[in-house]
Formats: C-alpha cells, sequence, structure tokens
C-alpha cells in the first residue's frame, strides 16, 4: 500500500493538501490504491475527506485505526437518541447557545447537549454532571454519529484525561495530563491498547505515531511518502520492517529561496537533509530544485525523483483555446494569498512603471487575505504609482478559471515557492507569465522567452519592461500564449503519472516484489 | 430460589459469614437451590472462595453480574503469560514477592503487582506517565482477566473506575468528584444493560436495583445475615419473603435483655420506633430461649413477623473418641482475637494457670480485630513472659488437625448467641470452659455435660476452672464424650430440617 503521511485534512487546506488530494485523484485514476495517514483527531474529518472527493478507503487516521472506525455507516443522533440513564427527563432547548439543558425528574441538572445548527441539530458533545452537581466529563461526538472521544474533569474542573473508545465501547486511547515542575498543567503521556490487546503507553503522540506506521507496516514493504516532513522524518527512517521511504520535499530547501547552495536550511527539512542518504527517494517539484539538491547534498542512496504537484488535466489541456483578441487588453492578474512573501506591492511598483507606457494596464488580485498589513501596503504602493484606479482586489474566487481566460499576463514576484499551482493554472489558460527567478516553480513552470519571461529577483523595473514589451506586440504575446497552453502539456496527467511510475517502479525493485 | 445477602467473601471472615456458608453448602447438597449474593467488588473473590471451599457457581456477585463474570473459575494469571504484555517491546525486570517492573529502554514504564501471597500471579498493573505518576491501573481478577480499570485525579486519588466485561467492554462506570468538597464517588453508571444506561448516584442504590433484578429474574427467599444488609432485602419488590437471621444478642447487656438499649444498625429489623412500613417476613434466632426473649420484647411491633428458631451452624463428627495431652497440655481458642471476644481474660486466665502447671500451652488462632488488639494481646503476652508458651496460628478456617493436640477449649466472651467454635471444638471431643452467659449457658454449652461454665466472670474463675478440669481424668473423658454427643445432633440434616421449615415458602 501506498500512503501519503500529514498531520490532518483541514477544511481549509494549503498547498500540501491540495498536492495530496491532486495526487491521490491521479493514483486513483491509475487504479492505484493509496491512503491518506493523519495523525490528529478531529470530529469532522470524515466530513471534510468526503467534501474533498475521498471516500472512507483512501483515509487512515491513526485513532480510526485502533478504535476501529475506519469504516462506518453514518447517523446523525438527535437528542432524543441519547440514552443518559434516566427516564423523564425533562429537555429545554437554548437556542441561542445552540444547546439543549436536560433535567431529571428529582430536579438535579443531568446534562448540556451541543448540537450543530447547521445540520438538523445533530448532537456534536454532552457536558456530564453527576448527582452532586459536578461536570464530570465531556462526550465529544464523531460527526458520523458516536462518541469516539471523552474529555475526563477533574474536581477543580481541568480537563485531566482523555479517552478514545472503540466501536464496542472499550478503551483504546488515553492521554494524560498533569502538572510539571513549573506547575504547569502539559500532556505527560498517552496509553494505546492495540489490535493484539497489547498494552502500550507513550511519553509523547510522536512516539505514539512511531507505533502506529510501525503497526501500519507490519507486513512491511510499504510506501510512505511524507509530506509533513517534521511529523514523522525520524520515524520512517527507523521503521522496524523494511519500506520505501519518500521524503517530498513541498518548499525551498534553503531558508533562502535566492542562495540555495550556502544558505541555512528552511527549519522544516533540516533534519531530514542531514538524513537524506537514510531515505529511500528525495521527490521534488521541480528539476531546477531536484539539480540543487543533487548539487548540495549528493546523496549516494537515495534517489532524486521530480514530480509535478501539479496536474493539469485533459480536459482543460483539450478546452478551446482563447486568442488574446478575446481577452481585456492590458489585464495583469495575480492569484494568490495575499501575504508578505508574495511581495505583491513590487509588482504594483513594476505596473506603475507599465502604465507610463500603456495607460490601459490593470492589475486584478484574487486570492484570501492573510495579512491586512500586506493589502494596505498594496493600496499604498497603487496610490503612490497613481495607478489606484487601475489595481483592484478581488478577493477568493470560485471559478479562477474564468478569471485566467480575460486575462494576459500572470504575474509573481514571490520570495519562495515549493511549486504554485496557480502559475501552472494560468499557463493551461494561455495566460503568459512574468515572474521573478523565485525558487522553486516559478522559474520552472515559467520558460524565459517560451511562455512568458523570468526576470532578475526583486528587479522591478526588469518586470515592467517585460510586461511593457508583451502589451506592445501584439504578435509576441500571442505566440507566448500560445507557448504557455503548449507548455502545460508538461503537467498532464499522463506526464506526471510517468513521473509517478518511475518511483513507483523504483521502490517495488528496492522492495523486492515483482 | 433462596438468596443469602451479603458483603463479601473476604479473606479473613467471622461468625455470621461462616453460618452462611455452611447454609449455601447445605442447602444446595439437599436440593435446596440457594446463591449467596455479595455486593462488594473483589478482584480476589475467587481465590477467597477457594480458601473457604465455596462453590463459586453458588455465588452471585453484584459487579460480576452486570460484568457477565459470575460463572468464571479461579485462575490466576502468571505474569509471564500476561496477553496484554509486549514482551517483545519492554522489558520486565526486578521480580520479587510482590511485585514486577518493567522498563522501555531504561525508562520505567510501570509495575506488575502480584496477588496477595500469590507471587507472579497479576494482580493488577499501574501505568506511569512521563512523570512517573500512576495513570492507570488494570485490575486482573484472580480468575484471570481484567475486570476493572482504573484512571486517577490529578491529585493521585481515583478518578474514574471502568468495570469491565470479558470483551473488554465496559460494563459499569464509577466516578468520584466532589461531595461537599471531598472527593468521593459520585455516579455508577450502567452500560448497555439489557439495552440501555442506569444512572445511580451511589451503590447502595445500585444494589437494590441488583437484588430486584435478581428477583425478577427469578423470585426467591431473601436472606439477611447481617444487619447492614437489612436495608437492601427489605427493598426488594415482591420477593417471596424476607428473613433476617441473628446470629448474635441484638442489645448492648446480653444480661438484660428486656430492657437493655438495642446496639447499633437493629432498628430495621425491629422497628422500636414504629417508623418502617415493611418488616421482615421471619427473624432467626439460632436458640429459642433468645427467640423467646425478643419475640416476648418486640412481637408486639411486628404483627406481620413470626420468630423462629433455627440452627447456626452444624459440624461433622469423624472421631469417636478424643484424649486428654498429658505431657503438653494444650489449652486452645479459635475465633476473632480481641477485645470483644475477651482474649485478654484468655491470656490472663493462662497466666494463672501456667504458673501452677508449667507445661501447659496456649493455642490461639484466627484473625485479630484490628492492629491496635493485636499490639495489645501481643504486648500482653511479653509482659506476662509467656511468649515461649502461647503462640498464635494464623487464620485458617479449615485447619482440620487444629483440635487433634488440644485439651480445652476456653471461651472467655460475654456476649454469644450459639458459639460455633466452641461446637467445632465439642465435634473434636474437646470440652469447653465458658463464662456462664445467657444463650450460651443451657443451649450449647450444658455444665457438666460438655463443658464447664464459670458464673464468676474473670480470668481467675476461668483459671481454676478449666486446671479443676484438667486435673479430673474422669470428668475429662466425660465431657469430652459429652462433648462429642452434643456435636453429633448438629449435624448438617439436622441444620436442613430446621431451615426447611423457615423456607416454607418454597418447599
Amino acid at each position: 500500500m501506498i500512503y501519503f503521511i500529514n498531520f490532518n485534512l483541514p477544511e481549509k487546506k494549503s498547498g500540501i493538501e491540495h498536492a495530496e488530494l491532486k495526487r491521490m485523484k491521479l493514483f486513483a485514476e491509475h487504479q492505484t490504491p493509496a491512503k491518506l495517514i493523519t495523525r490528529e483527531w478531529s470530529a469532522n474529518l470524515h466530513d471534510v475527506a468526503a467534501a474533498a472527493g475521498l471516500v472512507d478507503d483512501q483515509l487512515l487516521s491513526m485513532f480510526d485505526y485502533y478504535q476501529g472506525r475506519e469504516h462506518v455507516v453514518r447517523q446523525t443522533l438527535h437528542v432524543n437518541d441519547l440514552d443518559f440513564g434516566v427516564d423523564n427527563i425533562t429537555i429545554q432547548d437554548e437556542t441561542n447557545n445552540v444547546r439543549y439543558l436536560l433535567n431529571r425528574p428529582d430536579g438535579h441538572f443531568l446534562a448540556r447537549v451541543n448540537y450543530d445548527p447547521a445540520h438538523d441539530k445533530q448532537v456534536m458533545s454532552t457536558e456530564m454532571f453527576d448527582g452532586y452537581g459536578n461536570l464530570y466529563c465531556v462526550n465529544n461526538y464523531d460527526s458520523r454519529g458516536f462518541v469516539s472521544e471523552i474529555d475526563w474533569y477533574s474536581p477543580d474542573n481541568k480537563v485531566e484525561r482523555k479517552e478514545w473508545l472503540a466501536a464496542d465501547g472499550q478503551v483504546v486511547i488515553q492521554q494524560f495530563f498533569h502538572y510539571d515542575l513549573h506547575q504547569k498543567l502539559v500532556d505527560t503521556g498517552w496509553w494505546l491498547r492495540d489490535h493484539q490487546g497489547k498494552i502500550f503507553t507513550f511519553n509523547t503522540l510522536r512516539e505514539f505515531f512511531q507505533k502506529f506506521l510501525n503497526d501500519v507496516n507490519a507486513t512491511g514493504k510499504n510506501i510512505f511518502i511524507l509530506d509533513r516532513s517534521l511529523l514523522a522524518d525520524d520515524i520512517i527512517l527507523d521503521l522496524k520492517r523494511p519500506a520505501y521511504t519518500v521524503f517530498h520535499l513541498h518548499n525551498s530547501q534553503g531558508a533562502d529561496a535566492q542562495d540555495e547552495m550556502h544558505s541555512i536550511l528552511n527549519d522544516n527539512y533540516e533534519y531530514g537533509l542531514y538524513n537524506i542518504d537514510n531515505y529511500s527517494a528525495v521527490v521534488s517539484a521541480t528539476p531546477n530544485q531536484t539539480e540543487d539538491v543533487q548539487k548540495r547534498f549528493h546523496p549516494q542512496h537515495a534517489k532524486l525523483f521530480t514530480i509535478p504537484v501539479g496536474i493539469v488535466p485533459d480536459e482543460r489541456l483539450n478546452a478551446p483555446r482563447i486568442s488574446e483578441e478575446d481577452r481585456t487588453f492590458g489585464r495583469v492578474i495575480i492569484a494568490a494569498r495575499i501575504s508578505s512573501e508574495k511581495q505583491m506591492p513590487r509588482i504594483v511598483h513594476s505596473l506603475a512603471l507599465v502604465h507610463k507606457e500603456v495607460p490601459e494596464v490593470s492589475l486584478d488580485i484574487w486570492g484570501y487575505t492573510n495579512s491586512e498589513k500586506e493589502k494596505d501596503a498594496i493600496k499604498k504602493a497603487a496610490e503612490e504609482g497613481g495607478i489606484a484606479n487601475a489595481v483592484s482586489i478581488k478577493g477568493y474566487s470560485e471559478d479562477i478559471g474564468e478569471v485566467y481566460d480575460h486575462a494576459q499576463i500572470f504575474a509573481l514576484a514571490s520570495t519562495m515557492e515549493g511549486f504554485n499551482l496557480a502559475i501552472m493554472e494560468a499557463i493551461s489558460h494561455g495566460v503568459v507569465g512574468v515572474t521573478y527567478d523565485t525558487n522553486y516553480g516559478p522559474n520552472s513552470i515559467i520558460q524565459d522567452g517560451k511562455n512568458g519571461y523570468v526576470v532578475p529577483y526583486n528587479d522591478e523595473q526588469a518586470m515592467a519592461d517585460r510586461i511593457t514589451k508583451l502589451l506592445k506586440d501584439p504578435q509576441l504575446l500571442q505566440t507566448m500564449s500560445t507557448n504557455a497552453y503548449e507548455s502545460a502539456q508538461r503537467y498532464s496527467s499522463d506526464n506526471v503519472w510517468k513521473a509517478w511510475k518511475a518511483l513507483l517502479d523504483d521502490a517495488k525493485k528496492q522492495l523486492g516484489e515483482d | 430460589m433462596n438468596y443469602l445477602v451479603s458483603n463479601n467473601v473476604f479473606t479473613f471472615n467471622n461468625g455470621p459469614e461462616f453460618s452462611a456458608f455452611e447454609r449455601l453448602a447445605a442447602f444446595n447438597r439437599h436440593g435446596i437451590p440457594t446463591k449467596l449474593v455479595l455486593k462488594d467488588y473483589s478482584s480476589t473473590l475467587s481465590m477467597n472462595l477457594a480458601s473457604h471451599h465455596i462453590d463459586p457457581h453458588s455465588v452471585i456477585n453484584m459487579y460480576d453480574y452486570f460484568q457477565g463474570t459470575v460463572d468464571e473459575d479461579n485462575r490466576p494469571l502468571n505474569v509471564h503469560y500476561l496477553p496484554s504484555f509486549p514482551f517483545e517491546t519492554y522489558h520486565l525486570k526486578g521480580i520479587d514477592n510482590n511485585k514486577a517492573k518493567f522498563d522501555y529502554y531504561g525508562n520505567r514504564k510501570g509495575t506488575i503487582n502480584f496477588m496477595p501471597s500469590q507471587v507472579t500471579k497479576v494482580g493488577s498493573i499501574d501505568y506511569f506517565d512521563r512523570l512517573g505518576h500512576v495513570v492507570v491501573t488494570e485490575h486482573w481478577d484472580s480468575r484471570g482477566f481484567p475486570s476493572r480499570l482504573d484512571s486517577y485525579h490529578l491529585d493521585g486519588s481515583v478518578g474514574t473506575s471502568r468495570f469491565l466485561r470479558r470483551d473488554g467492554s465496559t460494563a459499569l462506570v464509577v466516578t468520584h468528584m466532589n461531595i461537599q468538597g471531598q472527593v468521593r464517588p459520585t455516579m455508577w453508571k450502567l452500560l448497555d444493560y439489557h439495552g440501555r444506561n442506569w444512572m445511580f448516584d451511589n451503590e447502595d442504590a445500585l444494589f437494590g436495583f441488583f437484588l430486584n433484578e435478581l428477583n425478577r429474574q427469578q423470585k426467591g427467599n431473601f436472606i439477611s445475615d447481617r444487619r447492614i444488609m437489612d436495608q437492601f432485602v427489605m427493598s426488594v419488590q415482591n420477593p417471596l419473603s424476607r428473613i433476617a437471621v441473628v446470629h448474635d444478642i441484638p442489645v448492648q447487656n446480653p444480661r438484660h435483655a428486656v430492657k437493655s438499649a438495642l446496639r447499633p444498625l437493629q432498628e430495621t429489623l425491629f422497628d422500636p420506633h414504629q417508623q418502617f412500613p415493611v418488616h421482615f417476613d421471619q427473624i432467626v434466632f439460632p436458640t429459642d430461649e433468645e427467640r423467646q426473649t425478643f419475640a416476648d420484647r418486640f412481637a408486639g411491633n411486628l404483627p406481620d413477623t413470626k420468630f423462629v428458631t433455627a440452627v447456626d451452624s452444624c459440624v461433622k463428627v469423624t472421631v469417636q473418641e478424643h484424649q486428654k495431652q498429658q505431657i503438653l497440655p494444650i489449652i486452645a481458642y479459635r475465633g476473632m482475637l480481641g477485645s470483644t471476644k475477651k482474649t485478654g481474660d484468655l491470656v490472663r486466665a493462662f497466666n494463672t494457670m501456667a504458673k501452677h502447671s508449667p507445661a501447659l500451652r496456649l493455642k490461639l488462632q484466627g484473625y485479630f480485630e484490628n492492629q491496635d488488639e493485636e499490639k495489645k494481646l501481643k504486648d500482653l503476652v511479653k509482659q506476662l513472659a509467656l511468649e515461649s508458651k502461647v503462640s498464635f496460628k494464623p487464620y485458617a478456617p479449615f485447619d482440620e488437625d487444629f483440635f487433634k493436640d488440644v485439651s480445652l477449649f476456653v471461651n472467655p466472651t460475654d456476649s454469644e448467641a450459639f458459639g460455633m467454635n466452641l461446637l467445632e471444638a465439642m465435634a473434636a471431643g474437646v470440652p469447653v470452659v465458658a463464662y456462664n452467659v445467657p444463650f450460651l449457658a443451657d443451649n450449647l454449652v450444658r455444665d457438666g455435660q460438655n463443658g464447664v461454665l464459670v458464673k464468676a466472670r474473670n480470668p481467675h474463675s476461668l483459671a481454676e476452672a478449666a486446671m479443676a478440669l484438667l486435673n479430673d481424668d474422669e470428668k475429662y473423658q466425660q465431657l469430652s464424650q459429652g462433648a462429642l454427643q452434643t456435636a453429633q445432633g448438629y449435624n448438617e440434616s439436622h441444620l436442613v430440617e430446621e431451615w426447611r421449615n423457615v423456607l416454607q415458602h418454597v418447599y
């Protein structure tokens, strides 16, 4: 089995989760089963996974695994479905607090039942009281409709222990809290009853995760693709049974992406890169990153693979192409979250220069705002450049494809990237890219002089010159747009699968399967 | 069905418990189906049943009932076979008489505590967190499975106890939280009992529910041998009958049984203030004299209650005769040791006797009322310089050889309703010496027939009577034969016959 390893699958996904989901889809299309491993417990994991297109077979949560809850038929629990062990309870709906208050017939308070107002008042948790008025535990329900985790309270009302139950009610996992030497309440250990009924204790969640990955790999010969290096970069080096371990870079390995050969290392990858030769393989999304890793770390045993993390679907590659005449003249776009490492004010500065030559130029910025400060900086730069009317901050788009189809140029000035899905998508819509020479992704997806321009890092004048040149030369722009469409073929499902196939073939060879 | 309702079969038991054990065995042997019903959780119950020769299939413990573990056999587990222990991962080490420790790469992970005086037999497992706190204790039953999982509050007191079914699921969860600022058990919740949960605020309420469940499934006579059990038997709805068995003299001063104040916990039974709506159907006394005394005093309060007599105990006589030891005659007593039973009087009496007959020895067998009493008695022995002559033998209810070398059995108690230990001595042909106290005198012990009753209740008089008997071979033989004769009357069929009358609702 092939496993992708991550902390969680959150509702707000980052590029890494998107990469995993695309990879999962690609593997499924090629009848290659894979599972996403998640370590953190989450009440609505299966809802989020289903919304992201994953079926239960493609998900392996550590907690589900020991709880025997990988496959559960969902049911919606309402307050009347709960059994408090007391007859003739009175139930009062406190809608403003989205909960019910329950009393025993003898007047004692029994429980608070917190519900999800968006889902038919489905029960989310129950706060339980004994006959003496003490809150003794809170039962947390999985969104599939069962008690999964229980918080147990101390007499002075602190969570001192958490418990996870199997389907038959057996306690299979416990987490403990205690005061440390500094009188701080901290997590002090874990307790596990595994599938064989053996009981283990762990000092840390990481030790627990180590046991889990060993259990998953009990028969050996699995492939583990580590997408969050810090989660298990040591664990997968020390598995008891043979496995093919893949260290997946999702960003620049150097802390300074402009000095990959000498800069200090990216914190996330430091441990892994010091141990690079102990992994079976290292994956980078772009050839230049693979080359840099080879040059700086010269691994002897670990194989290096270049596998794009973005995939352009066939329907996109085969979609009708939009000519430059049908696009909005002078429309430059950015599609990225607004935050400082994207250096958007620099793009605005360049656009101010372009504006002097091509007054029709405009800049639309699409994406979530991570930093209000950066947003203000963008507005300020636009005002100072005298192009406030030409710069629009658009927010998140549900249909970014439509946006690309009307744009001519995609601008990018990031300090560092692991790939950049947006610029890949942009070229697949024939948008011409102009980017700083940023590692890794932009300077690989954009081929200088072919489907756009790669200009020196932080050279605002150079970016302005290239954009001006493109806007003043419609034929050049059209040629490059056509080239952009063509260059997206590099990220076709077939091509990305070929890249993965090379890794999987190597894994088979290494693991000695036929 | 007959239900003998009790707390527990303890490591050490006393008269009322032994009386119930005897009835349990005798009734079942004679085709009168009877169960011993127990309230307390005990992970060593099967061991205690075995050591008291009680058939585990005749016992229903409340916790076992809910955990679905009623009919399991005693099978303590050797630590080296512990199925939950990852031998391939942890090192078991430092095994001594009480426990073993286990480590992972030198870090202490926990300890495995052995059953009391059962080296290597798993009693409980303590799991540690990384700061060395015990965070979970898994209690192992002496029948070889984990039956209870405890976790702890931040202050180290027990937080939650889960009582487990054989499949490891929880049958009953007990929480410990604040009651007026003190951490005590606050909730008992049965999980998935006949398809639903049941919440109780205390263990007593759960026990009442349990007894009613037993009665609902099979109606029965509920028999209480101890006054602390009376309230639970009273709470059973529509049993065949409720029966209270009196094993002692329920008043402070047995010499003034007509007027003396009731001892604690007797009020539910005799209802002197006419406050309870329900009464026992029958109250069973071990002697007619006691029955008559208390019927005269209380029957007016209890119009629907029958005061009846049925014997408290039975014995099996296996010897034809008993010979007094000539060289080192031994005075003996077995039973609870301490001031309640006036064991000090016996030691003082023996001191007097030993001065006259240095060859005499005193043998005491049983458990001490408490540690203070043990210290007091042992100090007394030391103070009288009798250490070489007085021996303390540990509690051993089935020590059949105990009486073989005994010449006299001396019982200095001043409140005795029957005298089970005296009967055992008689069954071995050992004459008894006791104070002449009401209900004992002229009932089990008959002066000049099977023993000697001493009127003046002081150690000196006790000593004189005992010495006189020891020095009179003819009388000794006569009383010895009388003792055997008395004991033959208290055989098992006699006990069963008397009790058949009591259990008339069924038979």
